[in-house]
């Protein structure tokens, strides 16, 4: 029987990278790892084909263009450019979640010190947190607790930010119990949950975060299924909020770190997101 | 494997599953590093790209 060739497009290879190859091997797949930061992007010469390529790309920019590049070439690819496309702009996945009835924090987006002030007032007053509409790790993520605050940070970002900085993506502050919880959702089934322990208000693992085991209860199923259904079917990270009125959505990411999941839960994370690609290429 | 940092010259052993673009710490100047080739036994380090701000999830 015919191998199942994968094409695992990469910039740096991570400890996630790494797990996804051990799986391979473990699986009657044919893995070919694609450094997209060597490739030419030729419809017209481009030669090698693939049954399904899975995006693992660090470089969101780079792992856009190349899903863009493989889907026009009539590849499959994991995750697709849609799911892509929402996860990787926050107002985005933001508006998908709001307007598919998904629990989210309020949010809203603005371009001006004016209109930051105002929009404060109609989320219920500070603190306030901002991010950059592309962004990861926790970086560039402002927490604002009054006017004085935020008067600095938009004049910093509206001064010494690029053109992509002077759209303020702008969210509620939610009081955390010193975790969210981290879910990933594969192909349309709840696979892992983990809580990410802090001290600090930012809770990424890549900030310092604990990983600690999470049991899926029934409202977070709910809830994790229904966010995939908005985003769409893919391999996805979930960040959730625990409130007194249960749970919301924070953000979505498309292309998931899970090294810290599969360590703590033992679930392999990585077997799943290859049996999962091995379905999207027989489709 | 054993391998050169490019940063501080140290000699450094790898583990035997390293993979091309992998990222690595120098044990001696803890320079972060990423694995250019690998031909056979023969590694070559070069520095790893610095932190972009679109790295990440």
């Amino acid at each position: 029987m015919k191998k199942v060739k994968i094409g695992l497009l990469h910039t740096t290879i991570r400890g996630d990278e790494k797990l996804l190859i051990d799986a391979a091997k473990r699986r009657n797949v044919n893995l070919r790892l694609v450094d997209v930061r060597e490739q030419i992007l030729d419809p017209v010469s481009y030669q090698e084909r693939f049954d399904v390529v899975l995006e693992r790309c660090l470089s969101t920019v780079k792992g856009s263009h190349a899903i863009e590049f493989f889907e026009s070439m009539r590849i499959p690819v994991v995750n697709n450019l849609s799911v892509a496309r929402l996860c990787e702009n926050k107002f985005l996945t933001s508006l998908t979640l709001f307007k598919h009835r998904v629990p989210t924090p309020r949010f809203s987006l603005i371009f001006g010190e004016e209109q930051a002030k105002a929009a404060v007032l109609e989320l219920g007053g500070y603190p306030v947190v901002i991010k950059p509409v592309h962004g990861s790790w926790g970086r560039l993520v402002a927490k604002l607790n009054d006017a004085h605050a935020l008067e600095a940070v938009i004049e910093q970002k509206l001064t010494l930010g690029g053109p992509h900085h002077q759209a303020i993506y702008m969210q509620k502050y939610i009081e955390k119990p010193g975790r969210d919880i981290r879910v990933h959702v594969i192909g349309g089934k709840v696979i892992a949950a983990i809580y990410r322990k802090s001290n600090h208000w930012i809770t990424n693992t890549a900030r310092g975060a604990e990983a600690v085991p999470c049991k899926v209860d029934r409202a977070l199923k709910k809830i994790a299924l229904a966010t995939g259904k908005a985003i769409g079917e893919g391999v996805l990270g979930l960040d959730l909020f625990e409130t007194k009125n249960g749970y919301v959505v924070n953000e979505v990411n498309h292309t998931i770190e899970f090294k810290n999941v599969q360590r703590v839960t033992g679930i392999d994370i990585a077997g799943t997101i290859l049996d999962y690609c091995l379905k999207v290429a027989k489709k | 494997m054993q391998a050169q940092c490019p940063i501080c010259d140290a000699n450094i052993t790898l583990s035997n599953n390293i993979e091309v673009a992998e990222i690595i710490t120098c044990t001696e100047c803890k320079n972060r590093l990423e694995v250019g080739s690998i031909n056979q036994k023969d590694v070559v380090l070069k520095e790893a790209p610095k932190v972009e701000e679109d790295w990440g999830q």
